[in-house]
């Protein structure tokens, strides 16, 4: 049984390595446990990959005519609770927090709820829905850092004193009880419930889109990724569940076919929201 | 894109949006002549909304010297640089607006400013333009030297680049008073914003991760109160109200007045295309040529209608107004040697005499038979 095994799994494999070559269709393999905190492990070595060329976002302005990354190799592969997707790309630099020359560094995956008909890929439309994991450098390095300080970005920078030492993204100076008012935050985004200033659970965000001038973020498919810089390449895993009760969100079992759309921004070139590379569909099939 | 029609450039421009105007806008004058740079303007803004963590440097309302200052640097030479030399023709302005000269992929035409350009709110302060001091030079008039200070706070504008720009559509500006406003929910810190603003005034938080601007004190002016600097400002330079388009100006509403009737408060850098709600009296002693540039071509008439003070009752009535009342002036009058000024219903807010009565006492005094030394 074991040889049988190994030899469907040889037959399998050579498969896979053609069809990578020879068209741009993503196979999710199943594995036995999905790793979804470490982006070099070796479980990786065994999934196929397919290399999908990127475009610049060219379909709403500002547009991105030149963007930084030209490519992303994927590989997926899924468990009993979780499907991930491993990215890798080219980045000259790591660029983990944003500041006022330049913005994270970031990829995401979209999937669509159904994909016949194939909704637009431009984070779909009206009709179809997609479900994005957005994973950005700088909510990973939140996640490690744990709070967010203006000397995390500018150690030179400096204020006598901040009115709110209580809040949240504050100094973490104890609170001074005589002086009740200071309670009152004074990071406005903070009290709003911005997802980009709250603090953070999980590096990765997800986003429901019908289509890129309707997006919001969403908790649905508890995703998590991290990502790892060496040498001018970035590696990440991003994982949620595979099975999906909330509306929109699309459900993907052994044997499903659906399409998939990658994005990478680059900080360093200041790359953010629509100044994005951009990939078209891809195929992709859960192998049984 | 749509088609939009902007009084300050006396024609047509293609705007992002439909044009609308609110029911009333928010507008503000600062008498440059009066401006010392005190900074105190400065300091209610920040001590008010941008004492946060991330909102260290930011200078929702700043003070600059020009010509040679900025905050931040160079914010106005880098684009007109990019923008090229535009003129102003017979009945409107020539040019392009920053609309009109976006580049291909792009809303706007606009630049993000380099890091250290935030850094040095104060480079330059004080310093001339026009030559040098030399030795046994006299004040001329003309001067031979210059400098004035150019207080900036957002314009409110009616077509602002900044909503224009913002891809998620973050920006809106209220019906009731044309204030500006980026939505702290829904921004995502894209920053296209501030590569769009001409003005700069539209700021990155590296903390909450979202643009932040100045809020025209809304909180304060749903209460009929004007905005913290305008309140606060030692040389009562600023007159904070509501200003109407030209055909629905209203002579006896302080900003109207200034703006539309004696033509004496000039928008900055019409040529940019926003329609901006900051209106500037000229310096009376910078070259005009570099006033053209700054406030359009209305500069030397509103020179003359400074200098014409004296013969002007109700110009000098408006200006003793100034700073009176924290209270925003809907209507003023002049009569009988005092100016006053009315909230929106009507009920009386200030009264000032326009000529500071004068007492003079004399040298001796008859009832305490003594003669008066150091009298203050």
């Amino acid at each position: 049984m074991r040889t049988k095994a190994r030899i469907q799994g040889a037959v399998v494999a050579a498969v896979l390595l053609l069809s990578a070559t020879s068209s741009s269709a993503i196979t999710a393999v199943r594995v036995a446990g999905v790793v979804t905190d470490d982006p070099e492990n070796a479980l990786w070595n065994k999934v196929p990959a397919e290399i999908v060329p990127l475009m610049g976002q060219m379909m709403t302005l500002p547009m991105n005519p030149s963007p930084a990354t030209k490519q992303v190799r994927v590989q997926s592969c899924y468990d009993a609770e979780h499907i991930a997707f491993r990215l890798q790309w080219k980045d000259p630099t790591q660029d983990t927090l944003p500041n006022l020359k330049k913005t994270s560094d970031g990829a995401a995956v979209q999937i669509p709820e159904r994909s016949e008909p194939p909704p637009s890929f431009t984070m779909g439309d009206a009709q179809t829905a997609v479900h994005i994991l957005n994973w950005r450098a700088s909510y990973q390095e939140d996640l490690v850092r744990g709070t967010r300080h203006t000397r995390d970005v500018y150690p030179n920078a400096w204020s006598d004193a901040y009115a709110d030492k209580a809040g949240r993204l504050g100094d973490q100076a104890e609170f001074d009880e005589r002086r009740p008012h200071a309670r009152v935050p004074f990071v406005p985004a903070q009290v709003a419930g911005n997802p980009v200033a709250e603090p953070r659970t999980s590096a990765v965000e997800e986003i429901l889109a019908f289509g890129f001038k309707n997006f919001n973020t969403v908790a649905l498919q508890g995703a998590s990724g991290r990502g790892v810089w060496k040498n001018g390449t970035w590696t990440l895993v991003l994982a949620r569940h595979r099975i999906a009760t909330a509306p929109h969100v699309a459900s993907l079992s052994p044997g499903d076919s659906t399409l998939v759309g990658f994005a990478v921004w680059d900080g360093g070139r200041g790359e953010v929201g629509p100044r994005k590379a951009v990939s078209i569909w891809q195929p992709m099939t859960l192998a049984r | 894109m749509d088609e939009v029609f902007n009084w300050q450039i006396r024609r047509k421009m293609p705007y992002q949006y439909p044009g609308t105007r609110p029911k009333r806008q928010f507008a503000m004058v600062f008498d440059t002549n009066k401006c010392i740079a005190c900074q105190t303007c400065s300091l209610a803004c920040k001590t008010t909304w941008t004492s946060g963590a991330g909102q260290e440097y930011m200078m929702w309302n700043n003070v600059e010297t020009k010509p040679y200052g900025g905050f931040p640097l160079g914010w106005e030479t880098r684009l007109l640089e990019l923008l090229g030399a535009g003129s102003w023709g017979a009945d409107s302005y020539a040019g392009k607006t920053i609309f009109e000269a976006a580049p291909p992929g792009e809303r706007v035409l606009g630049y993000r400013p380099h890091e250290g350009d935030w850094a040095y709110p104060n480079l330059a302060e004080d310093e001339i333009g026009g030559g040098s001091v030399t030795r046994g030079m006299h004040l001329t008039v003309p001067h031979k030297v210059y400098q004035f200070y150019l207080p900036r706070i957002c314009g409110h504008c009616t077509y602002p680049a900044c909503l224009a720009a913002c891809p998620r559509q973050a920006i809106y500006k209220r019906e009731e008073d044309g204030i500006v406003l980026i939505d702290q929910e829904r921004c995502r810190g894209y920053g296209e914003c501030i590569r769009a603003c001409p003005y700069k005034k539209t700021m990155y938080n590296v903390v909450s991760r979202t643009s932040e601007k100045c809020i025209g004190c809304y909180p304060k002016v749903e209460q009929g109160l004007v905005t913290q600097c305008a309140a606060n400002c030692i040389g009562k330079i600023r007159v904070m109200g509501f200003v109407s388009p030209p055909e629905q100006a209203r002579a006896d509403n302080p900003v109207d007045f200034l703006v539309h009737v004696r033509n004496i408060a000039l928008p900055l850098y019409p040529q940019y295309g926003l329609e901006t709600n900051v209106y500037y009296i000229p310096p009376i002693h910078a070259p005009l040529k570099y006033l053209t540039q700054m406030f359009g071509p209305g500069v030397e008439k509103a020179i003359e209608a400074y200098r014409n003070a004296p013969q002007d009752p109700l110009l000098v009535g408006l200006m003793t107004l100034t700073g009176a009342t924290e209270t925003i002036m809907h209507r003023f009058t002049v009569e009988g040697g005092n100016a006053r000024a009315f909230d929106d219903k009507g009920n009386q807010i200030a009264d000032v005499p326009v000529t500071e009565p004068i007492v003079t006492r004399p040298a001796y005094d008859e009832k305490l038979q003594v003669f008066r030394h150091n009298i203050t």
